[in-house]
């Protein structure tokens, strides 16, 4: 039964994949290649403004938005936070 | 995943104060709630950190794909965290990512609403299939799925509820061009799906107390 269940969770979750994956590229060869600040301009009709990320050309395609000085300082922190809490409170 | 990606200035000075206090009226009820349940047990403050930094670390990154995505795992966070301690969340989430550049002060308010959405459909759908679906990694896919449909729904709902400024088009024109936008942005939906179930699952595996909340 549980195994039935689970087979039929991930056709469910296959077929919503699928459409939704079918719906992006259709939608993507009407729109063409462009950067999500380009789509939302080019969606609103509105001119092109400077984009927010730092101008850095990333790392394989993979680029940081924002101040990556900022983005560093504020992770770093976070994870500090999260090692001492889990260090004196545990899971 | 939805993000309304536009710089200060696009909404009114209205509509940003309007998102600005629907944030904070669902922000001050989160918090009411959690007061009222009692003290937070120091596991759930732990959780909370982490997915505060995964979601920060991973909201920031721009995906090659499509010309360009993000994520930022807002059902990983309500399915893991729950809509109270998940609305927290993605507002720090959003503050941060304004005072580092990415995304308009302004549009804190509007964005937080959005996620706030996603965080709330991601666990309600997560909770809803354990009814009648068993498999862990599916129901946190099927719920993600949903979360960001809804919350990328939600998404041109708050953009054509306020208008943009600087823009001649009509709303249908509005509405198509974000229909199109929004498309190609749930193409990464699918990959933040399997992320999300693939992490849910993990974690139920080796830390079932982090599941506490949701079985």
């Amino acid at each position: 039964m549980v195994e039935k269940d689970e087979k039929r969770g991930l056709l469910v979750l296959g077929g919503l994949a699928m459409l939704i994956l079918i719906g992006a590229l259709l939608a993507f060869q009407i729109t063409g290649p462009m950067g999500i600040e380009e789509r939302f301009t080019q969606a609103l009709g509105q001119q092109q403004h400077d984009g927010g990320g730092d101008g850095g050309g990333g790392f394989l395609g993979f680029i940081l938005e924002g101040n990556t000085l900022a983005y560093l300082a504020i992770l770093a922190l976070l994870i500090i936070i999260s090692i001492i809490a889990f260090r004196r409170t545990g899971i | 995943m939805a993000h309304i990606h536009l710089p200060d200035g696009s909404f009114t000075l209205l509509w940003v104060v309007i998102w600005w206090a629907v944030t904070g009226v669902l922000i001050a009820g989160s918090l009411y709630l959690l007061r009222r349940k009692g003290p937070l047990e120091s596991r759930q403050i732990t959780i909370a950190a982490f997915c505060t930094a995964a979601s920060f670390a991973v909201f920031q990154v721009s995906i090659p794909l499509f010309g360009g995505v993000h994520m930022n795992l807002t059902s990983l966070v309500g399915i893991l965290t729950g809509p109270l301690i998940g609305s927290l969340i993605v507002f720090i989430v959003n503050i941060l990512s304004a005072g580092i550049g990415h995304g308009g002060w302004g549009l804190v308010g509007a964005n937080t609403v959005v996620n706030i959405i996603e965080v709330v459909t991601a666990y309600g759908v997560y909770r809803g299939t354990g009814r009648f679906l068993s498999g862990t990694f599916s129901r946190a896919g099927i719920a993600t799925l949903f979360s960001l449909v809804i919350g990328s729904m939600g998404m041109i709902g708050v953009i054509l509820i306020s208008g943009v400024q600087g823009t001649e088009q009509t709303m249908g024109q509005t509405l198509y061009g974000l229909s199109l936008l929004t498309a190609v942005n749930l193409g990464v939906a699918v990959i933040e799906a399997f992320v999300t179930g693939y992490i849910v699952t993990y974690i139920k595996r080796v830390r079932p107390a982090m599941m506490q909340e949701v079985k």
